[in-house]
């Protein structure tokens, strides 16, 4: 019993240590790694990767439709007995006064020599004829037939047609390389966001935990001191505000809180992994380039996947426009045929005007196909046409959006950076005034209980600003990338 | 952070020693160190040792930060008004707080790192700019530092740190005008010393409850255990 429980603790242990190991392996990624991860692996892209394949085997398609087009047919049967048959032997003692009852050929006369008698009566022919022929003669399988059937068309001419054709498939892989980027450019900003959201409200939490924790020192510092001799002259009302601060504090925490469960799900979520970490790196800004505007909507025009998209969909919808009106005039092209077909208890008659279940034979003609409903052509050219034009001017009204996107991201991430520099420069000041609250304090010399609060709080609140700065700061140059398709 | 600058304001002070051939910012870089291996000897609290590294930190700290300097000028038209003897009593005062309030950060463990940068230097009068870097929590912190020396037959001498922003001798002055307009300078005086009683009650506090809690401890037999 005891080898039982003692074998059972080291199974509990063992799994203990698995378990523990498991956690301690939960992975943790740099933003590099981050992103190179979610590119890889995220459904989203992987779902665009497989339209970009899908769209080249379109594009495929389109290559190939200059190759002949075509089919091969061949069927095998039983056939029945259909065999010529020697005409009348007018020597013969008449009981047929017209020689109408044929006389079947001596055994061993071969087929071609059977057809080469004229093949003028046939079993078939006698099959009305119940006292000569029966059922037998054409339900019971006598032999075997097969067909082979080969036709081909090469294409010549087509007034334009594959070129269309191939010029959208071109326009349609363009728009699915686009989609692709547009994905994974996405989930890189969503990458992006995710890590320095995770970033910023952990540090928040340290900076309004550290903030709370010297609160309520202050607090029983002031409270004791003004149960004593109060030489600092405290009042109620200090006291009050440092309560208040406080509070507000600690609401400032519940809130940065939710943000770091908020930024680890999206983290877990785009990784696919549930125990998924960021590193430990410092939050810190990333550094841009410092461009101008016009530097960014230049590098749009090049490098956002949505501009290719659109420039992709317009001159997709130009070529669908040429090829509808192709499809109004004929295609020519150089048709190929050729048949082998046998019956082995089939015999054919030697005659052009029968159809003939023995033969082999082979043609070639240039052939022209034209539509005749151009009716319904014309129509279809008009839509074309109109499609042809909104999509043009839909291309210009999003490029136009996307100039605004670009204006607006500029100008937030430059109001993020000017504020991540003036809250830096104000929680530089703050820290020196609290600094110097706490040498006034030490030396004997303080001398206005508001001023403890103020500073103090004038500090965290700069603190916190100056990280949320941080962070705005990364994320609005992650979607000004975004929006310009830069990376 | 706090604790950062004072410890700056500490490596300040070791400069004095032997001082005389090095200019402003070479003397800050090599007596940095000094402070730097004196504050890594980690001696039991209230040992013998600890007696002796804060006394060490405090002679290195009298010595380098020209109180004397950073008195007369926080107190500026006032210190002409006050007897000898009154200036001599306000210099081992401040003295006395600003060395008990660096001591008290000696066991901090703070990481630090400390960035010299420009050194500017107009006949006996020197600047020399300096960033600390201080792991805190949430981000790290850079802490603009501005050492103002003058040189002495010594060597060059600290008689006032700016910290981002903050000057101490003018935060000094400020207050010292404060008090000596409202309350006149026996007011000061008094503050200042009632706050090194104060402290001393604190300690002497501390070290009773210490104490009772020792003997607390021998009597139920939990101590040490």
């Amino acid at each position: 019993m005891r080898t039982m429980i003692r074998r059972a603790a080291t199974l509990l242990a063992f799994s203990l240590a698995l378990a523990g190991a498991g956690r301690a392996d939960a992975a943790t990624y740099t933003l590099a790694q981050l992103i190179a991860k979610v590119k890889a692996e995220y459904p989203g892209v992987i779902a665009a990767r497989e339209a970009l394949e899908s769209s080249q085997a379109q594009l495929s398609q389109a290559q190939r439709l200059w190759m002949p087009q075509g089919g091969v047919d061949f069927w095998i049967t039983g056939s029945p007995n259909v065999q010529c048959l020697a005409p009348p032997d007018p020597t013969l003692p008449v009981s047929d006064p017209n020689h109408s009852n044929p006389h079947t050929y001596a055994a061993g006369v071969s087929k071609a020599e059977r057809e080469a008698g004229g093949c003028v009566y046939t079993s078939v022919v006698n099959l009305q004829n119940t006292a000569t022929g029966g059922l037998y003669d054409i339900a019971p399988i006598h032999g075997v037939a097969l067909s082979l059937s080969l036709n081909l068309l090469q294409p010549l001419y087509t007034f334009g047609k594959i070129e269309a054709a191939n010029g959208a498939a071109h326009a349609g892989l363009k728009a699915a390389k686009g989609q692709l980027e547009a994905a994974e450019a996405d989930v890189v900003f969503n990458a992006q966001r995710a890590y320095w959201g995770l970033k910023w409200s952990r540090a928040a939490v340290d900076v309004l935990g550290d903030g709370v924790s010297k609160l309520e020192d202050w607090i029983k510092r002031i409270d004791s001191a003004m149960n004593g001799k109060n030489p600092q002259k405290y009042t109620e009302g200090d006291l009050a505000r440092l309560k208040i601060a406080l509070y507000n504090a600690q609401l400032g925490l519940i809130d940065v809180r939710r943000a770091v469960v908020i930024a680890q799900s999206a983290l877990r979520v785009l990784t696919a992994d549930p125990e998924a970490d960021i590193d430990d790196s410092e939050l810190d800004n990333v550094e841009d380039g410092e461009h101008p505007v016009s530097f960014y909507e230049d590098q749009a025009r090049l490098h956002r996947p949505e501009a290719k998209m659109l420039d992709a969909a317009a001159t997709a919808a130009h070529y669908m426009h040429k090829l509808t009106l192709a499809q109004m005039l004929p295609d020519i092209g150089l048709a190929t045929n050729f048949n082998y077909s046998y019956a082995s208890s089939i015999d054919d008659a030697p005659s052009a005007f029968m159809s003939h279940m023995n033969g082999l034979g082979a043609s070639f003609a240039l052939v022209m196909h034209a539509p005749l409903d151009i009716g319904l052509r014309l129509g279809r050219l008009a839509q074309a046409r109109a499609d042809d034009r909104a999509m043009e001017a839909r291309r210009r009204q999003a490029l136009g959006g996307i100039a605004i996107e670009i204006d607006t991201a500029y100008a937030n991430h430059q109001e993020a950076d000017q504020r991540e520099d003036e809250t830096a420069h104000g929680e530089k000041v703050a820290r020196g005034w609290y600094n110097a609250v706490d040498q006034d304090m030490q030396a004997g010399l303080y001398t206005e209980g508001r001023e403890l609060t103020e500073a103090a709080r004038a500090y965290f609140d700069f603190r916190l600003r100056h990280l949320q700065a941080i962070m705005d700061s990364n994320v609005t140059l992650a979607w000004l990338e975004r929006t310009t398709g830069v990376e | 952070m706090k604790q950062a600058i004072l410890i700056a304001c500490v490596c300040v002070g070791a400069t004095a020693f032997g001082a005389t051939a090095l200019g402003p910012s070479a003397t800050l870089k090599e007596k940095n160190g000094q402070v730097n291996r004196l504050l890594k000897i980690k001696p039991p609290k209230g040992s013998a040792a600890e007696k002796k590294q804060k006394d060490d930190i405090k002679a290195l700290a009298s010595t380098l930060l020209d109180y004397g300097e950073l008195t007369k000028r926080a107190m500026a038209d006032h210190w002409d008004k006050i007897t000898s003897a009154q200036q001599t009593d306000l210099v081992t005062t401040l003295k006395e707080l600003i060395e008990r309030n660096y001591v008290k950060q000696l066991r901090s463990n703070i990481d630090y790192k400390v960035l010299y940068k420009e050194e500017n230097i107009d006949g006996d009068e020197a600047t020399v700019h300096s960033v600390v870097k201080v792991k805190t929590k949430g981000r790290d912190t850079d802490a603009d530092i501005v050492y103002k020396l003058r040189k002495v037959d010594a060597g060059w001498v600290v008689w006032d740190v700016v910290t981002d922003e903050v000057s101490l001798m003018r935060n000094y002055k400020s207050q010292f005008n404060r008090i000596i307009t409202d309350n006149g300078f026996p007011e000061l005086l008094k503050r200042m010393k009632d706050k090194l009683k104060q402290d001393d009650d604190q300690n002497a506090k501390d070290k009773a409850a210490k104490s009772g809690t020792k003997t607390a401890d021998a009597k139920t037999g939990a101590g040490g255990k």
